[in-house]
């Protein structure tokens, strides 16, 4: 068990090299920019230059990039250029805010997914199958940023159940935390058990072709029994695997709907970034939500790990 | 025997095929059926309801609102188009190179493939957008980048398998140049996957493009997008909330279809894909 | 069960379990549905173990499977009844067929290395047939379990039952399918090639135990394999299947000494008399038809080396010998 967790942690972090170097080369794609977005169009070419040297920008990127980078892992992130403030502070406060959004709103999506995927694998190919794969796909093609528009225009304005927007710590208020949290999450969740759901189905099947499946019949034992004894943690096993990569995609999406709900979260900022071409701000923003994508993607797979006793009895 | 349909194989593609095809009749002669010029402001209509002028009502300025979905279309159409083929052309390559070259090129490229993989699509795009500087063409560029890794995966999944067949193997032993046998031999065994692909990233990019513009990274006002529509009509919702529902139901039929689409060309292309 | 048991006390006669007439078919979109077992009547008794023996494609499997309803999807049973203590199997409801499978008819499945849940310790697996049916207090279930285990000769049963399958060898696994099988004291089980993933020892050991079992308990066994020598070693009758039909049945030493049916002398000229080589029902030449192919007349007749023009008719299954049945015009 322990070899497994010290194997992936060694894949791990030459892969946070490489993001941290993509990342980095995406940020800089364009040289020079960011000079001329912090001064704006009518700086002179001397302001110009005094700016890059005094940022350093006017080195080779690779230079820059080893610096940024030693810095980084001593969780510096350097200043920004907008009000030369450090930018590691903020990023560490916002960086609770977006994974507990978009941790929860995981769970929407797991919570949909599973039993919704479970009972069209079971009956692979009947009308319910048809209609719940429908479904998924349905769920995968509503936008999400338009699908929050929806739920503010129905559940904040029209029945004024919940608030449009903004955000309380949960140590300050923790209702007023989670009933702000709620459509954010389901905005995020529902869409993304789209695909959850679809992973779900494809895992049940398989399981259902699979010999013991029949062994387990042949004792007599209810549909129901085999769902819960047999079908569900076996099929698990590969959900969480590949459900690990529609995280991803789902933290990514945390961009929008924090933009859409006011949420000062890591996407927020990311914004914040963009908007004022400010890098340093910028990079950490984006290397952070890159670090979540990378430890919840580990997380998951050694979750995925533990239930499969094949894996962790090999090896102790 | 009468020949019937195979619903089964084919239904998908029978029902969503005319959907998609009036998305692309629609936004090809949006100029010549859209009932006013989608950027004509008329102050004496502005934020009016659907009426039987305006089906589906005026935004903030007067303008009428189908008529700008319908231009609007326009936009996601070639920035689906332009941004698939991109993806499809780059990942295509590199899949086959990876593929037919193997050892240390294979690695190093799927590696790196999987890299950029795993990055959350819209951040990526927020952020090449943010460098490009924000403009359809743009766009076009970083959604089709992102597509890369997708299509290469794909394809060098695909060109493996087609390489290990026995006829293959043969050829190669005989010294036909490779250059013959991945265009004549193994593309053709590709194009089918990519073309599945293709639909499910068509739909894909749709929704990217107008993420971006929604966020203000894409298409500039006044050109009209869906998702800069969406979000002009957030300001508005509570007194006109049809400017983000049109644009955003004409999204999310877009994608709906092109969704299924892809599911209906997996079920004809390979009955035995289906889950 | 009380029904069951006054069939049983209805005399000696009445066999345990009586198929007649069964057929079965897979259904197919748009075309005619195709034959995977035609015409298969069979019987066993108390205390009987029963060969059914053929090579993969001849039905056998099928036609066990559906005994327990547990034919895959499409293929279903068109015709015939079989009679188990005094019920058509056929008939049954599936939540009636749900309390015969695992406590009246057990079954012990093909391929005992994927035969087992993954994730859940064997010790559950092998009490499951009682949990389900006998309702039992989970301690009482697991010493059964304990001795279950024993019986089966797994060493150290008490701590192996709380292992997962991948920690037991091929063998064991196999073994303890056998213990679940066994778990419920059914009457019948059947016994679906039981030993074609394991090597030849291990084979011996599982025959061993079978032989024993119903020496101990008077279980009647169906007894589905390819491997004729591991058959005539085991059973009391056999049944010789071929493309969806039974071509020869009768008791051990008739079938083995004077085979009457060309297919089960070329079985048996394939097969050495030594256990092993699984493959060796290969050696027959041709090839088994697919159930759809149409063959007019006697199944056997394009590989029959003794074909004649009469073999163009469909030749019926008729008593050669007391006893022993064949389905051959030159029988």
């Amino acid at each position: 068990m322990l070899r497994l967790v010290l194997g992936r942690l060694a894949s791990f972090v030459p892969t946070l090299f490489v993001a941290s170097m993509v990342l980095f080369l995406a940020v800089n794609v364009v040289p020079g920019s960011a000079a001329r977005s912090a001064l704006g169009i009518h700086a002179t070419p001397q302001a110009l230059k005094r700016f890059e040297h005094q940022h350093g920008l006017d080195r080779p990127l690779a230079v820059q990039y080893v610096e940024w980078a030693g810095r980084a892992l001593r969780g510096d992130f350097g200043t920004s250029f907008q009000n030369a403030v450090a930018v590691g502070p903020d990023v560490r406060k916002r960086i609770p805010v977006t994974l507990q959004l978009a941790g929860m709103a995981f769970l929407v999506a797991v919570a949909i997914a599973i039993p919704l995927g479970l009972v069209a694998g079971f009956r692979h190919q009947s009308g319910t199958d048809g209609v719940v794969t429908t479904l998924a796909t349905l769920f995968g093609s509503t936008p999400n940023f338009w699908l929050a528009t929806l739920l503010i225009y129905l559940f904040s304005l029209r029945l004024g159940w919940l608030p449009t927007g903004g955000y309380t710590p949960f140590s300050e208020d923790p209702v007023a935390n989670l009933r702000g949290m709620l459509l954010p999450c389901i905005a995020l969740g529902v869409v993304s058990s789209g695909l959850l759901i679809r992973i779900m189905r494809t895992a049940v099947i398989e399981v259902m072709f699979s010999n013991f499946i029949e062994t387990a019949r042949s004792k007599g034992v209810s549909n129901f029994r085999l769902l819960t004894a047999h079908v569900v943690r076996n099929a698990l096993i590969p959900f969480f695997t590949v459900s690990a990569v529609e995280f991803g995609f789902l933290v990514g999406s945390v961009v929008i709907i924090e933009d859409v709900f006011r949420i000062p979260g890591i996407g927020s900022l990311v914004l914040v970034g963009i908007i004022n071409r400010d890098y340093p701000v910028l990079l950490a923003a984006a290397m952070s939500v890159t670090v979540i994508v990378l430890i919840v993607n580990l997380l998951v797979d050694l979750a995925a790990q533990v239930i499969d006793p094949r894996q962790v009895h090999t090896g102790s | 025997m009468l020949r019937r349909i195979n619903w089964r194989r084919y239904g998908l593609v029978v029902v969503t095929l005319p959907v998609v095809i009036l998305v692309f009749v629609a936004s090809a002669f949006a100029p010549v059926i859209a009932p006013y010029d989608p950027y004509a402001l008329d102050v004496l209509v502005m934020l009016e309801g659907p009426s039987e002028k305006h089906l589906l009502g005026t935004d903030e300025l007067g303008r009428d609102i189908l008529s700008r979905v319908m231009q609007a279309s326009r936009i996601s159409i070639v920035v689906g188009l332009v941004a698939v083929g991109i993806g499809a052309f780059g990942g295509t390559l590199i899949g086959l190179l990876a593929a037919w070259f193997g050892g240390k090129i294979d690695a190093v490229l799927m590696r790196f493939m999987d890299i950029v993989f795993c990055f959350p699509a819209i951040l990526l795009a927020v952020i090449l957008m943010a460098n490009l500087g924000t403009s359809v063409l743009n766009a076009m560029l970083a959604i089709g980048i992102i597509f890369i890794p997708g299509f290469a995966r794909l394809t060098r999944a695909v060109a493996q398998t087609v390489q290990r067949q026995p006829f293959l193997e043969a050829a190669i032993c005989l010294g036909v140049p490779g250059r013959r046998i991945v265009l004549r031999e193994i593309l053709p065994n590709v194009i089918g996957p990519v073309l599945v692909e293709a639909a499910v990233a068509f739909s894909y990019a749709v929704l990217l493009e107008s993420a971006l513009s929604f966020l203000g990274l894409g298409a500039q006002p006044p050109e009209p997008s869906w998702g800069n529509m969406i979000n002009t009509g957030r300001g508005f919702i509570d007194q006109a909330p049809w400017i983000s529902l049109a644009p955003g139901v004409a999204l999310f039929l877009t994608v709906f279809s092109f969704n299924l689409l892809g599911d209906g060309l997996r079920d004809v292309l390979d009955p035995k894909l289906r889950g | 069960m009380a029904e069951g048991a006054t069939a049983r006390d209805g005399g000696g006669a009445a066999p345990l379990l009586e198929v007649v007439g069964l057929r079965i078919e897979l259904e197919r979109r748009a075309e005619a549905p195709v034959p995977i077992a035609r015409d298969v009547s069979l019987r066993v008794e108390e205390g009987e173990i029963v060969g059914l023996i053929g090579e993969s494609g001849s039905g056998k499997t099928m036609t066990a499977k559906s005994l327990l309803g547990l034919l895959p999807e499409r293929i279903r049973v068109v015709a015939g009844r079989a009679m188990f203590r005094s019920r058509d199997l056929f008939a049954l409801t599936p939540p009636q067929m749900r309390e015969v499978r695992g406590a009246e008819i057990a079954l012990i499945p093909q391929d005992a290395l994927h035969a087992l849940n993954p994730v859940q310790v064997v010790g559950r697996q092998v009490g499951e047939p009682v949990e389900v049916h006998a309702r039992r207090p989970g301690p009482e279930i697991r010493e059964l379990v304990v001795r279950l285990l024993e019986r089966v000769h797994i060493p150290n049963p008490r701590a192996r039952s709380a292992d997962y399958p991948h920690q037991f060898s091929g063998g064991m696994q196999q073994r303890a399918l056998t213990a679940m099988a066994l778990s419920m004291e059914p009457p019948l089980i059947l016994a679906d090639e039981p030993t074609t993933a394991l090597d030849v020892t291990i084979q011996a050991e599982i025959i061993a135990l079978i032989r024993d079992l119903r020496a101990q308990t008077g279980t009647s066994f169906l007894f589905i394999s390819h491997d004729l020598g591991l058959v005539s070693s085991l059973c009391d009758r056999i049944y010789v299947m071929y493309a969806g039909e039974i071509v020869e049945s009768g008791v051990r030493e008739e079938i083995f000494d004077r085979p009457r049916h060309p297919y089960t002398r070329a079985l048996m000229g394939a097969a050495p008399r030594l256990l092993g080589n699984p493959e060796r029902l290969s050696t027959i030449p041709g090839r088994i038809p697919q159930p759809s192919e149409e063959i007019a007349g006697c199944r056997f007749r394009v590989r029959c080396p003794l074909a004649e023009a009469r073999c163009a008719e469909p030749p019926p299954l008729r008593e050669a010998a007391r006893g022993h049945d064949a389905r051959c015009w030159l029988a």
